[in-house]
């Protein structure tokens, strides 16, 4: 037999096949891993040939979204010590009511529109509609909070956020800025250049005190050579202002702020000692500050307001790897505070990215003191009303060498969901407005991309994208109270 | 039952836009499988075995690149006919004429898939803007089968070859497989007598061969696809968000991404045509252990690089038409050179900055002389060359990579505003998948050309069992790379 295989075939071909026989039989070899040892766990992944070739293509239809989330939890690797079925039938209910919920629109207009789910008995949802729609008549402006992670840092997402509601409803300034961030030079909003400061951030909560820490998430202490600066960015060929600009610190001692106003004379303030958060209030048509210190043992600076008397503002309060439930460590006091100087209308708190990881689909802690984290944040913000934007999209590997989208990430906005019912607030599932299913990689793979290819953050186009998703489900909720009440649909 | 695998394999033969077939790809292995069986049976019959591996290589054309597999047999046709009346002519203003008619064809369509967009932009950002591009696919290949096809239409013409009789091997020599797709560019001289030689496969090229590979696989997936995808497309999506260090980096990891990816994939094409019993020469020559530009250019992207050098800067007049139209011709080429690679200002700068650093080492050449000197100061002086030469080759590498002036332009910036080393033990930690490939590659870069002769000396004398074995591992190696996860962001404070 060897013979004949040898007569009739050089060696080239000998070797080709042995090789490829060797490979089909190694597609078959039993899943070799270990776990735990000197070198770590490891799976050892296997060469599958024929995933290739087998073409999977489901097709990303809302309509199929129940069956698909099914396939793909009962698919997936779960590792985490909830009984499955359970988890399962969890998560597959509360999706569902999302098909539901987003299901009347899909038969309204073509388009994927996200609606808003209100939870809260206090009918939260038609107050803040109704309270933007009268916005012009109002004297106070309406400020958006949003608290986030690295997925709306560098104002991606909140900075189109702005600028809609603005264009519709009035408002000029991008509203706070910290003094320090390290993706300041991202920012596509200001110049934004500061130097001798030390940032303490909410999330290294063992080093930071905690009586400095409110929305926010960070408060910075000075050197005496510190210096900050703003600058409005030229959009084309204007030069935006504003009327007014407030810097929040805590002055403990004796501290002097110097600022220079649009470049123009020094102005100095000596504030008051006092252990409460104060400002210095700027006023004018102002386009940039700089800042300046003397004295600064105790002082604590926050950031700085930029914004007019009327309209809506969008501020942004992001923290890189926060998860949302360090905002247990908010202060009781400083929060009151914040609030009443800067006086949010809404917080919209978009967490999850950093939470759901690899392998654990039990979130029942993470569930448990978020709702805490936001009842402890509606004592101390009574007049505020709560928004949860869910995790967005974010893909991972296959066997098949294709990015999907990770099952944690559907658990998750299943819980978040809960999370909004238990709280009693809104929520606005980020996910479906993305697109659902693999949609980041959808983003990832768009021209001009809409995503960095860690299939996990969104950039600036991405963000504007998901913004307009949020700011016209906004809007059809305005529409919505001027038609006469409907019949629940549902 | 079997009616779904019989029609999913029909599937599979019909060309699918978003699967396009590469070297790296699962239905490869299939392809070549399936064509060395066929090849064993026919490849002692010199007329079929051309026409075999032409079809075979058409099969290919189709599967990467769908319908445009009629350019490719148009360009075969022209230049062949072409080629057959200039040496057929005895008035050498008309054997010029032809010529021109085959320079203009190829180009021409070059021109049209790759630069219209550009152009046409170009021209509208003068007056004021609003172009819309055009939907224009670029077929595959195409920057390197047209300039295979002048390099012979040119060679005929300069009556250094005579042209081919039979238009099936014509058609075989420009569409080869292995060098279709990616080079390298394959000249007629070297190609075309190995046509009619009959075939012969020694267990040298086989060990070459497998060799060639084995490394051009690890270097492409292995090195190039994990530090790009969990690293260098980051830094240059994004430069800002990343301290001067990390940008730094960056550029390194690129510079070893490109190479790895370019010769990677060249290797592959030598290594497949070896075991097919034809012979391509060298493309990429260690670059980086380079001491100068000059040196540079005659290790990277030869076939690219010769093949400028011999029929643009030559036909411009090289260095026969005085001095400054030596340095004219220089810049010339190189432009162009750069322009080849893409329809972008960023690779126009790319070759306008070689072309620099060319002009002025052809001074340095012509003025300072190396005087006599100790081994050890030689040597010496020749690493500091190298490393010099390696970070004005990166520099240029920053725009090659960049998508635009300004990303380029914030990326030196970073790299200026200074290097913070308290970041680099932060940045191990990590990235330490990363880092690794990096040091991996850029040692393996450098160990002299013995370690590979002494490779494929070793594997040249396995039996058959023993390659496949080794074969099978570094498969598996490789898939553990392809299909790990992809690393997520890292933060630094800075």
């Amino acid at each position: 037999m060897k013979k004949v295989f040898k007569t009739h075939f050089d060696k080239v071909t000998r070797l080709l096949l042995l090789t490829f026989t060797l490979l089909i039989l190694l597609s078959y070899m039993p899943e070799i891993s270990w776990r735990d040892t000197v070198l770590g766990s490891y799976t050892i992944k296997k060469i599958n040939l024929t995933s290739e070739i087998k073409k999977e293509r489901l097709n990303s239809s809302p309509a199929l979204l129940d069956n698909m989330i099914d396939t793909i939890i009962g698919s997936q690797r779960v590792a985490s010590t909830v009984s499955e079925s359970l988890l399962e039938d969890e998560v597959s209910e509360t999706n569902k009511e999302a098909v539901k919920a987003n299901q009347s629109e899909t038969l309204d207009k073509n388009l994927l529109s996200v609606r808003f789910e209100d939870y809260s008995t206090t009918n939260d949802l038609s107050r803040l509609v109704s309270s933007l729609k009268n916005i012009e008549k109002s004297d106070s402006p309406m400020r958006i909070a949003f608290l986030g992670d690295s997925f709306i840092e560098a104002d991606i997402l909140t900075a189109d956020v702005r600028s809609l509601l603005q264009s519709n409803y009035g408002g000029k300034g991008v509203g706070f800025i910290p003094i320090t961030s390290p993706a300041s030079k991202y920012r596509y909003t200001i110049d934004h250049t500061f130097d001798g400061w030390k940032a303490y951030s909410m999330v290294n909560y063992k080093e930071a005190d905690w009586k400095y820490l409110t929305l926010p998430g960070f408060y910075y202490v000075p050197s005496e050579k510190a210096t900050m600066s703003i600058k409005n960015k030229k959009i084309g060929k204007e030069q935006t202002t504003c009327r007014s600009a407030k810097l929040l610190f805590i002055n403990e001692k004796n501290t002097e702020i110097n600022v220079r106003v649009n470049e123009g004379e020094v102005q100095t303030f000596t504030p008051p000692s006092s252990p409460r958060m104060q400002s210095v209030d700027l006023t004018g048509d102002i386009y940039s500050v700089d800042f300046s210190f003397k004295n600064v043992a105790g002082f604590v600076g926050f950031g700085t307001v930029l914004d007019d008397r009327k309209g809506v503002y969008v501020d942004n309060y992001s923290v890189r790897g926060s998860s949302g439930v360090v905002l247990s460590t908010v202060d009781q006091l400083l929060s009151n505070d914040f609030d009443s100087i800067v006086h949010s209308d809404v917080i919209v708190l978009q967490y999850g990215l950093n939470v759901a990881a690899a392998h654990i689909t039990n979130y029942s802690y993470y569930k448990r003191t978020m709702v805490r984290v936001i009842d402890k944040l509606r004592g101390y913000f009574p007049n505020t009303c709560f928004i949860i934007m869910g995790v967005g999209d974010r893909a991972m590997k296959d066997d098949a060498n294709r990015y999907e989208t990770m099952p944690e990430i559907i658990a998750m906005v299943g819980v978040q969901r809960e999370i909004a019912k238990e709280a009693k607030c809104i929520f606005w599932d980020t996910f479906m407005a993305m697109g659902g299913r693999n949609s980041m990689a959808t983003y990832v793979s768009h021209n001009p991309p809409l995503a960095h290819k860690d299939y996990t953050h969104i950039n600036h186009a991405g963000g504007k994208k998901i913004a307009n998703a949020f700011v016209s489900s906004l809007l059809n909720e305005v529409e919505r109270i001027d038609d006469t009440p409907r019949t629940d649909t549902r | 039952m079997w009616q779904q695998e019989i029609s999913s394999i029909l599937h599979l033969l019909k060309y699918d836009p978003l699967q396009p077939l590469m070297f790296n790809s699962g239905f490869f292995i299939y392809f070549f499988v399936v064509v060395i069986l066929g090849y064993n049976f026919i490849k002692n019959d010199i007329k079929l075995r051309s026409l075999y591996l032409m079809l075979v290589s058409f099969f290919f054309y189709y599967k990467s690149s769908g319908v445009f597999l009629a350019i490719l047999i148009y360009i075969i046709l022209s230049d062949f006919l072409i080629a057959r009346k200039m040496s057929s002519c005895s008035d050498s203003k008309i054997k010029k004429q032809w010529l021109l008619l085959s320079l203009v064809t190829n180009i021409g369509m070059l021109c049209y898939f790759k630069y219209t967009n550009f152009f046409l932009g170009s021209m509208s950002e003068l007056f004021g803007g609003g172009f819309q591009p055009f939907d224009i696919v670029l077929p595959v290949g195409i920057s390197f089968f047209t300039f295979q096809s002048m390099s012979y239409s040119i060679d005929v013409y300069k009556g250094k070859i005579q042209p081919l009789n039979n238009p099936i091997n014509y058609a075989f020599y420009v569409s080869f497989f292995p060098q279709l797709v990616a080079g390298p560019i394959v000249r007629a001289r070297d190609f075309i007598p190995q046509i009619t030689r009959p075939t012969l496969v020694t267990d040298q090229m086989i060990g070459k061969g497998v060799f060639l590979i084995i490394s051009g696989l690890f270097k492409k997936v292995v090195i190039s696809d994990y530090i790009s995808v969990n690293f260098v497309d980051r830094i240059f999506d994004a430069p800002n968000l990343y301290s001067g260090f990390e940008n730094l980096m960056g550029v390194y990891g690129y510079a070893l991404q490109i190479y790895c990816d370019f010769s990677g994939y060249s290797d592959m094409a030598i290594g497949i045509a070896l075991l097919l019993g034809f012979h391509f020469c060298i493309n990429f020559d260690s670059p980086y252990q380079s001491a100068s530009i000059t040196e540079f250019w005659r290790r990277w992207h030869i076939s690219l690089s010769s093949w400028l050098k011999d029929y643009l800067y030559i036909s411009l007049g090289g260095n026969r038409k005085g001095n400054i139209r030596t340095y004219v011709n220089l810049m010339l080429t190189m432009l162009l050179g750069g322009l080849w690679h893409g329809a972008s200002v960023v690779f126009i700068i790319w070759g306008a900055w070689h072309g620099l650093l060319l002009a002025l080492d052809k001074l340095r050449m012509k003025y300072i002389q190396p005087c006599a000197r100790s081994n050890m100061r030689q040597f010496i002086t020749r690493v500091a060359n190298t490393v010099i030469t390696f970070h004005l080759v990166c520099i240029g590498w920053i725009f090659f990579r960049s998508d635009s002036l300004n990303t380029a332009l914030q990326i030196l910036t970073q790299i200026g505003n200074g290097i913070n080393s308290a970041l680099i033990p932060q940045f191990a930690a990590g990235y330490t998948g990363v880092l690794s490939l990096i040091i991996i590659g850029y040692v393996l870069h450098a160990l002299p050309k013995r370690c590979e002769e002494f490779a494929s000396q070793l594997l040249a004398k396995q039996n058959i069992s023993t390659l496949a074995i080794i074969i099978s591992i570094f498969v598996l190696i490789i898939i553990q790379v392809r299909s790990s996860e992809i690393m997520p962001f890292i933060y630094f404070r800075f």
